[in-house]
């Protein structure tokens, strides 16, 4: 009766709790922020704990972790463990778990210190596989951490074992070469064993020969050496494998009687006893000792091979060069294909760079890829997001943002879960995207600088655009319609003849102007042509002369030339625009009626050309800065002008392989001096008209 | 000689150039066709028969140089070249193909004139008399002759032939490239050292100042003129 209450009682609870989720609208069960973590090994009792891990965290509908540990104690593990570990890992990731994989010294330690960095609410851990004795000498992880847990609720799972499950879809192939591998792990495995033996076999011979002179109990110690040899050389089972048949040798040989086994022999088994002892410590000790050794030896290549990285991408400061120096250190430390992808312009991810013989990389690759590099997570093979993919991709990203993506794919399938090289790859992903950063803000800056630049500019041909061209075509248009309107006012012939020589000035000087800025756009779109050909330059100052006509009216002018002046290479029709553009500032700058002088030197392997006036001195800050583009002087003389004549004589002289400056001479005025290479003189005679003439 | 009448081609295809031309010519007493293109131009030299054309490079339809070949085909009129400082290769290769002489855009109508004048005189047959006269300068063809203020100037051979070609083509551009062939023969077409050296020695002796001549004007990039 009481039964029946109790059962009657619980369903009433029941359907009351279900009654008040549908009326609180809550379907299904309630949302927790449970994390479970799973605690595996490479037993194939783990496969078992990963499926209830997932049950678990279905229920609570968690995310769930399965971790392993990998400790100093345990290395190396052998071939089938590796094998074993990576199916289980394989499984936890089909399953949806986030795969961690560390490395420490400490088991508890490191899971619990991972527990409470991810906020896990519940661990699940296997009941150990070990005997109470060995759990007494080690201690149980289970215990520690059951301790250690504060707040985290703790599963134990008891196991059992599943063996069967090993190499069961083993093709021929596979079985074949596990075969070859086992021939070769045997050989090694009794190598130490033989050579052991060896050592015994020669050591009795040795004492046999001086047995007189030692006593049984130095014989017996001598016998220690090879304990400890093996112990040191190749562990644990050989050193005791020595010790029982260094006993026994020393029973059989230098006992009486010799050549059997008494009772008698008991006493020996003290030293026996210690024997064993002897070869566990020291094979322990040393095996240790080895595994700290490697394991010192495998950090340092990481540190030095992150320091090589860093060492390289500082030297250099184009983004090609960076990514050369981390695919290139990448793949050779991490033994894989490594690519590097970086967004285009627009915003697509490209292939930039990868260490060569790359054939995993295709267009759904790239989708991974891009899939990283939005997200700013890692993807691809071996975690458990496109774990399909060939190979594993993580963001570079700093504070800034993500940079690109990294690919890498293993050359070895186990690498991917080895923690060590994959927290090794995570450093270098790191490093690799500071320097990228510090690339590209390079050349952010250098842009930036060249906006500025390229702005100032802008606005000064703007300035110069409204000011040069309107100036001059309001001249010509006010005189143009005084004379067209004003039909009833007669102008005087000398007030038209003015009138009209306005107009004149001014579609002058606009033509000046037009012509300046095609000269400095030729000249800066590289679209100017050299028409190198035999130049008088004392010819060529003439026709200067002639050409700047009206304007250099009754300006004396002092020619020097020198005698015997060779011929020079240039384009004839180039080099007068800059005597042209020169003599036009000597006159610009300097009073009406003062000398102007032009002097042409050879000097060696070149002609120097100078062109002076007397009038005002440039401050000496200046003197560089007139050959810059709409440069113009302070001039109390009021010049028109364009600002780029002297930029456009730069560029021409330059052109020709000569150099240009200015100078305050000592009459007061500005000497701007030219020179042009003589690189090949004409020196051929020219001979005289042709035959028959 | 007569300018009344003397029939000009204009061929541009700018309109504002066309009648700054067509007033500034008909009022010195030429009389003016124009034509807006290249193929317009060629049929109305043919239907016109102009005494000399002014010729743009750059037409809308076909290349100036072409109008130059073509015209030079059936026709011996004189041509002016119109071109722009960027036509500078062009420009040769027209005179090069038989063009008479080139003004450069902006230029001033004094300047056209004076080229016509020079063009149209050529036609005339110059080379018949034998004393050309250049202010200071006379040049006896004859008796190969040169003297300044009566005073004779030794030439040499060389010299003495290309003051001669100059002269009888005075006023009108020749390019480096007829010069050297008239002078030195075809196979030194492209020696321009030559006449840099010759021009510079002719210079010093037939100018008052040789840097800055009077007679002998160097076209950069062209050729060489006498005043």
């Amino acid at each position: 009766m009481r039964e029946l209450a109790l059962r009657y009682t619980a369903q009433r609870v029941d359907r009351q709790l279900e009654s008040y989720m549908q009326s609180h609208g809550i379907d299904g069960p309630w949302p927790t922020g449970e994390k479970i973590l799973v605690c595996i090994s490479a037993s194939p009792f783990s496969t078992q704990l990963i499926r209830i891990a997932k049950r678990m965290a279905e229920r609570v509908h968690g995310e769930w972790f399965a971790v392993h540990v990998e400790t100093l104690h345990r290395f190396p593990i052998s071939e089938a463990e590796k094998d074993s570990m990576v199916k289980n890992f394989r499984l936890a990731e089909e399953l949806g778990a986030e795969i961690i994989g560390l490395t420490g010294n400490n088991v508890v330690e490191e899971i619990l210190e991972l527990a409470r960095k991810r906020n896990v609410s519940q661990i699940i851990i296997g009941k150990p596989e070990q005997t109470r004795f060995w759990e007494i000498i080690h201690g149980s992880i289970v215990d520690k951490v059951i301790r250690h847990s504060q707040g985290i609720s703790i599963h134990v799972i008891p196991g059992c074992q599943q063996k069967a499950e090993f190499s069961h879809h083993n093709t021929v192939s596979e079985s074949r070469e596990i075969d070859r591998k086992t021939k070769l792990r045997t050989l090694s495995l009794v190598f130490p064993y033989i050579a052991s033996s060896l050592m015994v076999i020669s050591m009795t011979l040795g004492i046999t020969l001086i047995s007189t002179f030692l006593g049984p109990v130095n014989i017996s110690l001598l016998y220690l050496l090879p304990v400890l040899l093996s112990a040191a050389r190749w562990g644990t089972s050989p050193a005791i494998f020595t010790a029982v048949m260094g006993m026994l040798t020393f029973d059989l040989f230098f006992l009486s009687p010799i050549f059997s086994i008494t009772v008698a022999d008991l006493r020996y088994f003290i030293s026996f006893a210690i024997f064993i002892l002897v070869g566990l410590i020291t094979g322990t000790l040393s095996f240790r000792l080895k595994k700290q050794v490697t394991y010192s030896r495998q950090r340092e290549n990481n540190i030095s091979a992150l320091y090589a990285l860093s060492r390289d991408i500082a030297a250099v400061d184009n983004l090609d060069a960076v990514l050369e120096c981390i695919v290139s250190n990448v793949s050779d430390t991490l033994d894989g294909q490594v690519m590097v992808l970086i967004p285009n312009e627009k915003a697509h991810l490209v292939l930039r760079k990868e260490s060569g013989r790359n054939n995993f990389y295709h267009d759904n690759e790239l989708v991974v890829a891009t899939w990283v590099y939005e997200i700013g997570q890692k993807a691809g093979k071996g975690t458990k997001t496109f774990s399909a993919a060939a190979a594993l991709y993580l963001p570079l990203s700093t504070e800034q943002g993500t940079h690109g993506v990294l690919g890498i794919c293993f050359n070895e399938t186990v690498a991917q879960f080895d923690a060590e090289r994959i927290r090794l790859l995570e450093a270098f992903t790191k490093l690799a995207a500071m320097a990228i950063n510090r690339v590209k803000l390079a050349d952010q800056a250098r842009e930036s600088l060249a906006m500025v630049e390229s702005e100032r500019l802008r606005t000064a041909l703007f300035n110069s655009l409204s000011h040069d061209l309107r100036t001059p075509l309001s001249s010509i248009i006010g005189a143009v319609t005084g004379l067209l309107e004003d039909k009833n006012v007669v102008y005087s012939p000398d007030v038209q003849n003015e009138l009209l020589q306005t107009i004149l000035q001014g579609a002058e000087r606009m033509n000046r102007f037009v012509s300046n800025l095609l000269d400095m756009a030729r000249l800066e779109s590289g679209m100017l042509k050299l028409n190198k050909e035999w130049c008088d330059l004392q010819d060529i100052i003439g026709v200067s002369i002639n050409r700047l006509g009206v304007s250099l009216n009754r300006r004396p002018i002092d020619i020097d030339i020198q005698d015997e002046l060779p011929l020079v290479q240039a384009d004839g029709i180039l080099i007068e625009q800059v005597f042209i553009n020169l003599l036009d500032n000597a006159i610009k700058y300097s009073e009406k009626g003062s000398r102007i002088s032009v002097s042409i030197k050879q000097q060696v392997e070149r002609l120097e050309i100078v062109v002076a006036n007397r009038g005002q001195s440039i401050p000496e800050t200046d003197l560089s800065k007139v050959f810059d583009k709409f440069y113009r002087l302070n001039s109390p003389l009021q010049v028109s002008g364009t600002g780029l004549g002297l930029a456009i004589c730069k560029g021409l002289i330059e052109a020709h392989g000569g150099d240009i400056w200015a100078d305050n001479n000592k009459l007061g005025g500005v000497t701007i001096t030219f020179t042009l290479p003589l690189t090949d003189q004409f020196i051929g005679k020219v001979p005289a008209m042709h035959e028959g003439e | 000689m007569e300018i009344k009448g003397t029939k000009i081609l204009i061929v541009d295809d700018e309109t504002q150039i066309r009648r700054f031309l067509r007033v500034a010519l008909t009022s010195h007493g030429y009389v003016v066709k124009e034509a807006k293109t290249g193929n317009e131009g060629l049929d109305a030299a043919a239907m016109f028969n102009p005494d000399l054309v002014i010729l743009d490079l750059g037409l809308p339809d076909i290349d100036g140089l072409e109008v130059v070949r073509h015209l030079r085909e059936w026709s011996k009129v004189p041509i002016i070249i119109l071109s722009v400082k960027e036509q500078e290769d062009d420009k040769i290769t027209a005179l090069d193909n038989g063009a008479n002489d080139y003004v450069t855009k902006p230029f001033a109508m004094g300047e056209l004139l004076a080229r016509i004048r020079a063009a149209m005189r050529h036609t005339v047959g110059v080379e018949e008399q034998p004393i050309l006269k250049f202010d200071d300068l006379t040049l006896d063809l004859v008796h190969r002759r040169i003297s300044r203020d009566n005073c004779e100037i030794k030439l040499t051979l060389t010299e003495y032939e290309i003051v001669k070609y100059l002269a009888i083509n005075a006023g009108k551009v020749i390019t480096h490239k007829a010069l050297l062939h008239i002078v030195w023969g075809p196979a030194y077409e492209k020696e321009v050292q030559y006449l840099r050296v010759y021009i510079s020695q002719i210079r010093r002796k037939l100018e008052l100042d040789p840097s800055r001549p009077r007679h002998i004007i160097t076209e950069p990039g062209v050729g060489y003129r006498l005043l």
